[in-house]
């Protein structure tokens, strides 16, 4: 007989399971971090419109969530991620990145500043192991909140509203702001989707609580439950990267060289060289300067999504691909992010080659592709505080 | 503000060799060291003999750079192995020669003297590797230097002709349990042969690679030696030598801090209070001394993860016994200090040994070396005994210690009936002993274990292999850098060359 009790088969149930499934008409389940997390609740449509129009309740408790405690926190996080953390204050969240030491990126996440050495990240892989090993010979503590820190992304321009008729006082939250209540709720002023909104995190046996109370507060202002379907089309209007889809983490590659440094992603502002030592330093200075491609966003002729397309030069030479690519409804274009080759970098000849099949008949397509240097969707809400009541 | 062209830390064998060779090139060099003399763990000593009562191996090129050139046999007296057995038939072993002490040959169908031979024909070999840095570390092999060296390597693997070297690529890896038992029956002198693979080694014969390490130990044609005037006036020697070579020395002051800058060294702190600038800095300590030093925050995550992770364990403890007088055979022809005693009866003898120390004990029948030494009118027994933990169940107590003494003198009685009666006094220098008196990992000789997965290209880390470490300017010059332990100097001579070349 086996002493110990075999592994759960199959995708295990998160905090909101209960209320998940009852709303799911499409039955359209995916794998997050091993949770049975939806791609749709009802249609990609209803969800996507909710989120840009009124407002969107999605289940982020997959999220790995660790916290790091201690005297030395600080010093252990900074050597960790490029950027300097003693610039963020208290109460703040931060968007960070860490590397290898290679210079390559491990992954990316967000950083809370939970108190005087007490932080908390949030990131969209694994992280554990690697933290442990970055923790060694610092005084601190690192605990995997991964599974006991359950979380709500409220977004949408109906968001702030909601919460306040949910009983959160808001007003003074600005963008990356966090805000927490006495029975350890902590709302801040984040999300993956470039609108108004909020994140929500809160211990698991909270989760039914929190989720009537919002749910009951946002039946007046539209508030639908979407999956990750939606929440894609937002970020990409967003300009956000995604782990594993538009930049591979180093640690989960295979192969040599497909890694991938700051410079290459478009997110070199975040590496500080000037605050001292942190993991890839002395191989990033050495990169900084040449990166092999780089990751950018464009408007894409046509209206048919340029998922993985291939992008030419003059039609004629292969320099590039795309990792993200969709028909924006609220921009009402198609847009990419895509990964070209530094020498073609401006271009003005560039060419994304997009496959159709229809009905048995393979279509080809060169679409021409123009650089947009911000991002494709930036609603001023996002920023304005307080936030307009609904 | 520089006050030297480079700062060593750490004044051990290793230390001595890279000042000595940045020295004769025209740098100024300082060495810091926190002991009172020079010498480090092969010098260490409390009230008994140095902690290296032998020479094995010391490389003649470090002996030039010291200016050294006229060390020669006067000075170095050859030193005979006997194999102490219970039954009595000792064995002497003499140029790679196995005679009982009557004078019959032992080996009567040569093949002791066979696998010598074959030892000392791969020792060659590897000195040649030993001699240099790893191939391929941060040149990433585009130097035309290190291509050619390596074609002469693999042409000197194809002059040993097919069958030969087929046998070398197989037997390297091996362990020499397997290894000696192809070729030997299991008693004494393939007893001695595994103790002397796995001496200072956390591996018993039978683990993978000790044939690897045996081989490095008999890199000089399986000779050994001492200095014939002992091995205190031989420290000397060095010490007065790197004094000729006008490289100043710093002792009983410990290196407290490298001074870092912009990801630059800048010089070291030292315990009182002063600090000594330099852009070049050579650590001889073992990495995790290497990483107070520096702080981990200068690390990166990976290398802290390798210093971590290394293995440093020390298994080999002192006990020296102050004798009243010496005891007296009658079947040892010649000067008694001119052998060195091993009890290791049969390779399984020196795995049983090894076993208990797996387990956090030390054997009862323990594997040891021991030598005969007079200093200053006082006869002394040193000796070295293998698979001792530094991690001792119930610790390093008086009783310990004394029980470990007990359990020496009682398997060396087997050779020396009375020696009991004239033990006037004794000292036990455990592998923590060492750790604390120098600032060693786990009292390990080497500073980290000579195994397979740390060698080469592996030591200390896949990172560090290029005798550079962490900030701008800071090198490591230890044992724990290839090619390692034994008293050899090419750690420190090949960290120099590099410091040479970097800063050219």
């Amino acid at each position: 007989m086996s002493i110990t009790t075999d592994p759960k088969i199959g995708l295990i149930d998160g905090p909101f399971q209960r209320q998940l499934e009852a709303l799911s008409q499409s039955r359209s389940w995916y794998n997050w971090a091993g949770y049975a997390a939806p791609s749709t609740l009802d249609c990609i449509e209803f969800e996507y419109f909710a989120l840009r129009n009124q407002a969107s309740l999605f289940d982020i408790s997959p999220l790995f969530k660790y916290r790091v405690k201690g005297s030395e926190a600080n010093k252990m996080l900074n050597r960790l991620v490029t950027r300097d953390v003693n610039k963020i204050k208290v109460g703040r969240v931060a968007y960070a990145i860490w590397c290898n030491q290679d210079g390559m990126l491990i992954d990316d996440g967000t950083l809370f500043h939970l108190g005087n050495c007490d932080w908390r990240l949030c990131c969209q892989e694994p992280m554990l192991d690697w933290l442990l090993e970055a923790a060694w010979g610092f005084n601190i503590e690192i605990i995997d909140e991964s599974a006991t820190v359950a979380g709500l992304s409220i977004q949408g321009p109906t968001s702030y509203s909601i919460l306040s008729i949910a009983g959160f006082t808001l007003d003074n939250i600005k963008p990356f702001d966090f805000y927490q209540d006495r029975n350890g709720v902590l709302i801040s002023r984040t999300g993956f989707t470039g609108d108004l909104g909020y994140e929500i995190f809160f211990p698991h046996e909270k989760a039914s609580d929190l989720w009537d109370l919002i749910w009951n507060s946002g039946s007046d202002l539209g508030l639908r439950a979407i999956g990750y379907d939606a929440v894609n089309i937002a970020r990409i209007e967003a300009g956000f990267m995604t782990a594993g889809i538009d930049f591979m983490p180093v640690q989960s590659t295979e192969y040599l060289h497909r890694g991938q440094t700051p410079f290459e992603l478009n997110i070199g502002k975040l590496v500080d060289f000037k605050k001292g030592h942190f993991n890839g330093r002395r191989a990033l200075l050495d990169l900084k300067d040449k990166p092999r491609s780089c990751l950018l966003r464009f408007d894409v002729g046509g209206f048919k999504p340029a998922d993985s397309a291939l992008i030419y030069h003059k039609k004629k030479y292969e320099v590039g691909h795309i990792s993200s690519g969709i028909w924006s409804p609220t921009v009402k274009k198609s847009i990419a992010l895509a990964h070209i080759k530094t020498q073609y970098r401006n271009s003005p000849a560039l060419f994304a080659e997009i496959y159709t099949l229809k009905e048995g008949q393979w279509i080809k397509r060169m679409e021409k592709m123009v650089e947009n240097k911000s991002p494709f969707y930036a609603p001023p809400r996002a920023k304005q505080t307080p936030p307009f009541k609904r | 503000m520089i006050d030297y062209d480079a700062i060593v830390i750490g004044g051990g064998i290793n230390g001595i060799a890279a000042a000595s060779m940045l020295s004769s090139k025209g740098k100024s060099v300082v060495i810091i060291e926190q002991q009172s003399e020079l010498g480090g763990m092969a010098a260490h000593k409390r009230e008994g003999p140095t902690a290296a009562h032998l020479l094995w191996n010391l490389n003649p090129k470090v002996i030039k750079d010291l200016g050294l050139g006229s060390i020669s046999f006067d000075d170095l007296t050859s030193v005979d192995t006997i194999c102490v057995c219970e039954s009595g038939n000792h064995i002497r072993v003499k140029n790679s020669g196995a005679f009982y002490l009557d004078g019959r040959v032992v080996d009567t169908d040569g093949s002791f003297r066979k696998l010598t031979n074959r030892l000392s024909r791969y020792g060659v070999l590897l000195k040649k590797l030993a001699e240099n840095a790893p191939f391929g570390t941060d040149d990433k092999l585009n130097s035309t230097q290190d291509i050619l060296r390596l074609l002469r390597f693999g042409l000197s693997l194809k002059l040993l002709g097919k069958s030969q070297m087929r046998k070398f690529l197989q037997d390297i890896l091996m362990n020499v349990s397997d290894f000696l038992l192809d070729d030997l029956p299991d008693g004494p002198l393939a007893g001695l042969l595994s103790a002397d693979a796995t001496r200072g080694q956390f591996s018993g014969p039978r683990n993978p690679g000790t044939v690897f390490n045996l081989v490095y130990r008999y890199g000089h044609g399986c000779e050994l030696t001492r200095p014939t005037k002992g091995m205190e006036n031989f420290f000397e020697l060095l010490v007065n030598a790197i004094k000729k070579l006008n490289v100043d020395v710093k002792t009983h002051v410990r290196a407290e801090k490298i001074v870092i800058e912009e990801d630059a060294v800048k010089g070291v702190e030292l315990a009182d209070g002063t600090t000594v600038f330099s852009n070049t800095v050579l650590c001889s300590s073992g990495l995790n001394s290497m990483k107070k030093m520096v702080g981990i925050s200068y690390l990166d995550i990976e290398d802290s993860r390798s210093i971590k992770n290394l293995r440093t364990m020390g298994t080999t403890a002192k006990v020296n016994l102050k004798l009243s007088k010496l005891p007296i055979f009658e079947n040892i022809k010649g000067p008694i200090n001119d052998c060195r005693f091993i009890v290791a009866p049969s390779v399984d003898y020196v795995d049983n040994a090894f076993n208990s120390c797996k387990y956090g004990h030390f054997s009862q029948t323990p594997v040891s070396e021991s030598v005969f030494t007079f200093r200053q009118s006082e006869f002394w027994l040193s000796s070295i005994i293998q698979f001792v933990p530094s991690k001792l169940e119930g610790g390093w107590n008086e009783a310990a210690r004394e029980h470990l003494k007990q359990v020496l003198v009682h398997s060396l009685s087997a050779f020396i009936p009375s020696l009991n009666e004239l033990i006037v006094d004794f000292e036990v220098i455990t592998p923590n002993d060492f750790a604390e008196d120098l600032g060693v990992e786990g009292g390990n000789w080497h500073h980290s274990e000579m195994s397979l997965d740390q060698i080469f290209n592996l030591r200390p880390t896949p990172r560090f292999s290029a005798y550079r470490a962490g900030p701008k300017g800071l090198y490591l010059c230890g044992s724990s850098s290839h090619p390692g332990g034994d008293i050899m100097g090419l750690s420190g001579r090949n960290a120099a060359i590099r410091v040479l070349r970097n800063t050219k």
